[in-house]
């Protein structure tokens, strides 16, 4: 059933002769479910942040946000981030977030945007887990009673600064305020940062000492988003560890895990399936293996994969990091060329060179022992319109030996999607010098990109994927969640019913 | 249209390759200071946080503004902006100097699998 979201944005308490209670359903009708509540409380002082009276210093700010003010602009993009979580989760409790702008820090290059987080972890309550803390607007949807009191259960902030119209922070472009995901180049898209900092804020972020490994909430119980973290190389769930063994998991990518079912049942619904590079001949070197695949937009595996012959690029050109000279663009002609990785540019390069000389594909060789190779990277005002893969050393190394009569396939696998292991996503893991953002968000191996990956050059605008069923494995009541695939029978008569 | 103006939109590849390895100019890492109030939001050993007992059985641990996961941006080389949400401050200041944020170049998206036909 469709739900409807109600929002109320509380007036700045600076501000006591303004009535600012809006009550906002976004053309659907007030509330009759248990859809959550978001409360807005501004608690920024007059004339500033929320409540800041100038317009935008740019005109490109706006986009199609309908305030005419930065404090307005502000309020609608923090509304329509609260209406969407609001419209996904279910909660009779009001969830109240206080927010604020405020100068942070910023340089010519670069700016803290903002930060959320819940207020406070409950635990002990009517409907937990035993020996579990929970964030605590989850705490009360479960509970179904308010636990905290006056007290809000969120928080958000973020840097005003970015709007002072200053070069010397984030080169002067300011926050995109529009609501459509169209952030014009030199400004910084505000929806999509706090649609995941909300994420976190509701439970999508373990409670612990990244420093130790302990678990920090009341009594030291373990939290229920780590209740779905498993390592599958120690063999141990997030509680069942020590502090040194969950610390050592902290970056034991790719082998820590989301064992939550409600995610793992729809990765197939979000996430790609894996490059493959099969071999068909010659017959000694026959095989399957995985492969990476480049991050071109249309340099994808059509259904049917790309079948062709081979030609070593790489022994044929002087310098694979330039076109193809006019004497040998012959010899690539509906060929899969393989390189090794090139030092002197990316990867991407020899792949385009190659598209233009009219190859149907291109394999990149790991220069390293082990391990696929680094093909990502995009071209700017290029399209590349083959596929270009990269495998490992071995493979790259197997196929040279046999360039004449090899004839390979770059194609889907029909079994392994892209930042899953054995029917589990991966959690983001990686060393320590990632620390900070490793567990509290998944693998940036997934594909495409999802809400809840650490870094992003775009962030997924509006789209909160596999977040929604995170959330059901953490213990939210949600909407629209999307039914679990339905996996394709085979019966034994070869059919896809059952013999009669 | 891409092979009838190679010429052309290679000199723009060009522009774009030398546009990736021209890093813009960055804030040192130890010129990057964070306001008292980030410093606490970056702590997650627990220190800030209190714990009250309720007559139900409850236990609320209030975060006092720490606990936050915090975002920061930076302008890419190719002039977009790239975000990291992270929760420490040290790796906040790395990405806003333009530094890598993970050691390495090799993709780790599965590990090498080779299946018979």
């Amino acid at each position: 059933m469709k739900t409807a979201t109600a929002f109320t944005v509380r007036p700045s308490a600076t501000l006591p002769g303004i009535l600012m209670v809006l009550v906002l359903g976004l053309g659907h009708a007030p509330p009759a479910s248990a859809a959550a509540n978001f409360v807005l409380n501004n608690v920024d002082g007059p004339g500033e942040g929320f409540n800041d009276p100038a317009a935008p210093p740019h005109a490109n700010q706006k986009g199609n946000n309908p305030g005419n003010t930065l404090g307005q602009m502000r309020l609608n993009v923090l509304q329509a981030v609260a209406s969407q979580w609001g419209a996904t989760l279910n909660s009779s409790i009001t969830i109240t977030v206080n927010i604020q702008f405020d100068p942070l820090t910023c340089a010519a290059q670069s700016a803290q945007l903002g930060s959320a987080s819940a207020t406070a972890t409950a635990s002990g309550f009517a409907g937990s887990l035993a020996s579990t803390a929970y964030h605590i607007a989850l705490a009360e949807s479960i509970a179904g009673s308010n636990i905290n009191g006056s007290s809000a259960e969120m928080s958000a902030t973020f840097n005003s600064a970015l709007d002072t119209n200053n070069p010397a922070c984030m080169g002067g472009g300011g926050f995109y305020y529009g609501l459509d995901g169209n952030a014009p180049a030199g400004t910084t898209d505000l929806f999509p940062v706090v649609l995941h900092e909300f994420a976190h804020a509701l439970g999508f972020v373990p409670i612990y000492n990244p420093a130790t490994g302990a678990f920090t909430s009341g009594g030291g119980f373990p939290d229920v988003y780590s209740r779905n973290l498993l390592d599958v190389e120690a063999g141990k769930s997030w509680p069942q560890m020590n502090n040194a063994e969950r610390l050592a998991s902290s970056t034991n990518e790719p082998d820590l895990m989301w064992s939550g079912n409600a995610v793992n049942a729809r990765l197939e619904l979000f996430l790609d399936p894996v490059a493959e590079v099969k071999i068909n001949a010659p017959p000694g070197i026959v095989g399957t293996h995985t492969a990476v695949l480049g991050e071109e937009p249309l340099a994808v595996i059509p259904p049917a994969g790309v079948t062709a012959g081979m030609i070593d690029g790489t022994a044929l050109l002087a310098d694979p990091c330039v076109q193809v000279p006019p004497g040998q663009v012959g010899a690539f002609a509906g060929k899969i060329a393989l390189y090794d990785l090139p030092g002197g540019c990316p990867a991407f390069v020899p792949a385009f060179y190659a598209d233009i000389a009219g190859a149907a594909g291109v394999i990149v060789r790991n220069t390293a022992a082990s391990g696929l190779p680094d093909v990502s990277g995009v071209i700017n005002n290029q399209d590349i319109t083959i596929p270009y893969v990269g495998v490992t050393q071995a493979v790259g190394n197997s196929l040279r030996a046999n360039i004449g009569t090899a004839n390979v396939t770059l194609q889907d696998s029909a079994t392994l999607l892209n930042g899953v292991g054995n029917g589990q996503i991966r959690m983001y893991a990686p060393t320590a010098l990632a620390a900070g953002s490793s567990v509290a968000h998944w693998t940036r191996s997934a594909r495409p990109d999802l809400l809840m990956e650490p870094v992003k050059g775009i962030l997924p605008y509006n789209q909160i994927d596999l977040t929604r069923a995170a959330m059901v494995d953490i213990g939210w009541s949600v909407n629209g969640l999307e039914p679990e695939p339905v996996a394709e029978e085979i019966f034994e008569n070869g059919f896809e019913n059952p013999p009669p | 249209m891409k092979r009838q103006h190679w010429i052309t939109l290679l000199a723009g590849l060009a522009s774009a390759l030398a546009l990736q390895a021209q890093e813009p100019p960055q804030e040192p890492r130890n010129e990057i200071r964070f306001d008292a109030a980030t410093e606490r939001a970056f702590d997650h050993t627990g220190k800030h946080q209190t714990v009250s007992h309720q007559p139900d059985g409850t236990t609320l641990t209030e975060f006092n503004g720490s606990f936050q996961n915090v975002t920061v941006a930076r302008i890419g080389a190719d002039g977009k902006v790239e975000t990291l949400c992270t929760t420490d401050q040290e790796a906040a200041r790395r990405f806003m100097a333009g530094e890598d944020v993970e050691p390495e170049k090799t993709t780790r998206l599965e590990s090498p699998v080779v299946r018979q036909p």
